[in-house]
């Protein structure tokens, strides 16, 4: 696949591939980070994969950028795959009633849906992560039925609290930890997509798919509780 | 374990080392100190290892009492630093004595200070490092900003200095010269009209009230856009230049968030990112095109001076126990008098 390396700066260089949100191009990304990851450790700093590029961090004082991009681009060459073979798909499960669906009502009235069209509709794709950033664990999913596009809420709220899942314009994401937002909120999860203390703080990965499952109300708190004892 | 107790915590203070650095992909910031050099400067006067953890006080220091014998330094801005009410230097190498009490006041000069302990201070290690990340609440001391009443330990001071390293002028004068701030073009120039990049450079702006750890954000002659201001969101960097759709820059800083959908001039280089952040609200900034050569040139200048002047340095380390202590009477008063053998 074409992508252009460039250094950008004396601390990162980037991997462009042309600007569009593509299945095609993020799985191709993904194998090139993986191939990058295992083979140039020793010599990046960071590395941020994104839609349609990647960022990688190095250090001048240590790293020539030059030979840097040139040992990159050796690997990227040779990458064509474009990993599809084996969906991974991370099961969310969701409650969409009350007290947790903060803008469900608004959400079915601007769309003269029922809840449970809403609820349907919005559990059936499997979305695929295409990159996690903004904060700790947030996935940038694509996928969503087209018909479910909300745009945001005029006042954004101070704080939506972490697991709430939501819709803003086209896409549906879900909030790792809490933060402020203008996001419709349709439901919460009672899994924790961000725990530093665990030993993989985030759950979700660029590259797997979510599925999000309706549950009950009395399923969330079971869950949530048996997570509190988890952890002690 | 020694301990130190912040009696009155100052305007916005927290703990950082170097960074929380390779978790970028999963969302998490790096952090980390704001002015990576005066952070590294404090850790070289005590004689630790570089990224050990230290506290970075804005605008207002706090008030730390210290409950055991150490050596701190404190560089990048002067709040007026006092201990039991002597004014001291910043820059250099101080002993405290349990009991001693540092006090300090609003910077009359930069924006940002570190205060480091032999040691480092000891906090919990999240991800690779200890720095504070405020909005995901993990690192540092307990996730937040220091508040009145912290306990914050380092180890017990086992070494001890005869000497008093000071930071030599010529390094001061590099970092922070007034001057223009220098950024390399990256790869979002023709997202830009050259009346667009041409105002950039040529235009005065204004640090914003609402800059903080995550983004300095500017005000003055818009920067016109090709089309607009949004790109499909990717990776940032430290010193990364935004400009959203209404054309006024913001410079993402150390709590950056790992992405962004904003179109970028730039990025301000390293050598001038500790000049940067030392710069308070409703201070002004020039921006100044360099090749990114220079900027690697300009940054390894930086580094290797300071190599230059750490490997100079002279401690006079001697072990504490070979320090023998007195009580002198002289002229009915007491002294507590220390002697060294070096």
């Amino acid at each position: 696949m074409k992508s252009k390396i460039m250094v950008i700066s004396d601390s990162s260089i980037i991997i462009e591939y042309p600007p569009s949100i593509s299945e095609e191009i993020n799985n191709n990304i993904r194998s090139v980070v993986k191939e990058i990851k295992n083979s140039l450790s020793d010599q990046i700093v960071d590395i941020i994969p994104a839609y349609h590029n990647i960022i990688i961090g190095y250090d001048c004082l240590e790293v020539d950028p030059s030979e840097l991009c040139e040992k990159i681009s050796g690997l990227v060459s040779g990458i064509e795959k474009s990993g599809t073979e084996d969906r991974e798909i991370v099961e969310i499960p969701v409650c969409y009633e009350e007290p947790y669906g903060l803008d469900m009502d608004d959400v079915c009235e601007i769309h003269n849906i029922t809840k449970e069209e809403l609820i349907r509709k919005h559990t059936e794709p499997e979305y695929l992560v295409y990159m996690i950033g903004f904060t700790p664990g947030f996935p940038y999913l694509g996928g969503m039925d087209e018909s479910l596009a909300t745009p945001r809420k005029k006042e954004p709220r101070s704080k939506i609290p972490a697991g709430s899942v939501g819709i803003a314009g086209s896409q549906t994401g879900v909030y790792p930890i809490a933060s402020p937002g203008g996001w419709q909120i349709i439901g919460r999860t009672p899994l924790k997509l961000f725990d530093p203390y665990r030993d993989n703080p985030v759950m979700i990965e660029a590259g797997q798919y979510i599925k999000y499952k309706s549950i009950s109300a009395e399923e969330y708190e079971r869950i949530e509780k048996s997570l509190e004892v988890q952890n002690g | 374990m020694g301990s130190m107790k912040i009696l009155k915590a100052g305007m916005f203070s927290t703990i950082q080392d170097r960074g929380r650095f390779g978790h970028q992909a999963k969302g998490i910031s790096v952090s980390g100190a704001m002015d990576q050099i005066s952070f590294k400067l404090a850790n070289i006067l005590v004689g630790n290892d570089e990224n050990m953890t230290c506290i970075e006080m804005t605008i207002k220091g706090d008030k730390i009492l210290f409950e055991s014998d150490s050596l701190i330094a404190l560089t990048g801005s002067d709040m007026d630093f006092k201990i039991n009410g002597c004014r001291v230097n910043i820059n250099r190498t101080l002993f405290v004595n349990r009991g001693d009490v540092l006090e300090s006041s609003f910077s009359t000069t930069n924006k940002l200070a570190y205060m480091s302990v032999r040691g480092g201070l000891v906090v919990d290690n999240i991800m690779g490092s200890s720095s504070t990340f405020l909005r995901a609440a993990i690192g540092g001391h307990e996730g937040r900003k220091l508040m009145d009443g912290d306990l914050l330990s380092y180890p017990q001071l086992e070494v001890s200095m005869s000497k008093t390293p000071e930071v030599s002028l010529e390094i001061i004068d590099m970092i922070y010269s007034p001057r223009k701030i220098r950024f390399s073009y990256g790869n979002e120039k023709d997202r830009f009209t050259e009346k667009g990049v041409d105002t950039f450079l040529n235009s005065i702006y204004t640090i914003q009230n609402d800059s903080d750890r995550m983004g300095y954000r500017f005000s003055g002659d818009a920067v016109e856009h090709a089309t607009d201001g949004d790109i499909i969101s990717g990776g940032i960097n430290f010193g990364s230049i935004q400009i959203p759709g209404n054309g006024q820059p913001i410079v993402m800083m150390a709590d950056r968030q790992t992405t962004g959908g904003y179109t970028k001039i730039g990025q301000v280089i390293q050598a001038d990112l500790p000049l940067l952040s030392q710069k308070k609200p409703q201070e002004t900034v020039e921006f100044e095109a360099v090749t990114v050569d220079h900027a690697i040139a300009a940054w390894k200048k930086v580094n290797s001076t300071i190599k230059e002047w750490k490997n100079s340095l002279d401690y006079g380390y001697y072990k504490i126990n070979e320090v023998r202590r007195f009580n002198l009477g002289f002229n009915n008063k007491s002294f507590n008098v220390k002697v060294v053998e070096v």
